[in-house]
């Protein structure tokens, strides 16, 4: 999720600082993509699900339609269900290094500095 | 049901921060001189910048491009008294000065959280950890 402020697009996204680029272009085409996000093996990425990318399609399908506008306004107001997503809530917690073999597993211990990284 | 804690699956080591405040780096080598700009772009705080021509910018690194030699790479600072974005080659630099307060040293989460229970063991009502005024 790319983020503007009085240093410029912040690089690569609003949750990280690497540098900044003065145009959304120059955002895009000098930022190194590879060493982010969440298959790219980078620590600060790999708990990273929501703004990389579910939160901008939630965005484009509400305003690119009016069916979606109006979903997303009907679903805002009404006891919204869904069975799935409850069932999935309810399914034990997977260990996500061998749920994913492509994912990074974050060591530490209780004896290190500690931060969340989860958005 | 795993006996997995989601919340250890979502920690990582904290960035650990050295104590620049008062720092001057020698810049000696293109390697110390990188280190260095590395290091005050991650420092938040303002730092004095002394150019070969004498002249000295006080003011905040906000971003720093590496190219492969000393001229292709330059830093990036907003004077302290003003909003100009400047842009200077690290070939035209002689010294580096971190004079700045660090804003944000003690500012992790686990010494926010220790303020909070400090003051709540203290028998303090309506706890609130208000930010620094600024400068």
């Amino acid at each position: 999720m790319p983020t503007y402020n009085m240093f410029g697009w912040q690089k690569p996204c609003y949750l990280l600082q690497d540098g900044y680029a003065d145009t959304f272009q120059e955002l895009l085409d000098s930022t190194d993509w590879d060493k982010y996000g969440f298959e790219s093996g980078n620590p600060k990425c790999q708990n990273c699900m929501v703004h990389s990318g579910y939160e901008a399609s939630a965005v484009v399908d509400t305003f690119s339609s009016l069916k979606g506008l109006l979903a997303t306004g009907w679903a805002s107001i009404r006891l919204y269900k869904d069975p799935v997503a409850a069932e999935m809530l309810n399914e034990p917690v997977q260990a996500v290094h061998s749920h994913n073999p492509a994912l990074v597993q974050i060591a530490a211990t209780a004896k290190e500095s500690l931060e969340k990284t989860s958005a | 049901m795993s006996s997995l804690d989601a919340d250890k699956l979502e920690v990582a080591p904290a960035v650990s921060k050295d104590k620049l405040e008062g720092w001057i780096p020698e810049l000696a080598s293109d390697e110390e001189i990188q280190l260095a700009f590395e290091k005050a772009f991650n420092y938040r705080g303002d730092v004095t910048i002394t150019r070969k021509d004498g002249t000295k910018l006080e003011g905040y690194i906000f971003d720093r491009r590496q190219g492969r030699t000393l001229t292709e790479s330059c830093v990036r600072v907003i004077p302290k008294d003003g909003f100009e974005k400047l842009s200077i080659p690290y070939s035209e630099i002689a010294g580096l000065a971190f004079t700045g307060r660090d804003t944000a040293a003690g500012k992790s989460w686990e010494a926010w959280v220790r303020k909070y229970w400090e003051k709540k063991a203290a028998g303090e009502k309506n706890i609130a950890l208000t930010p620094d005024v600024g400068e």
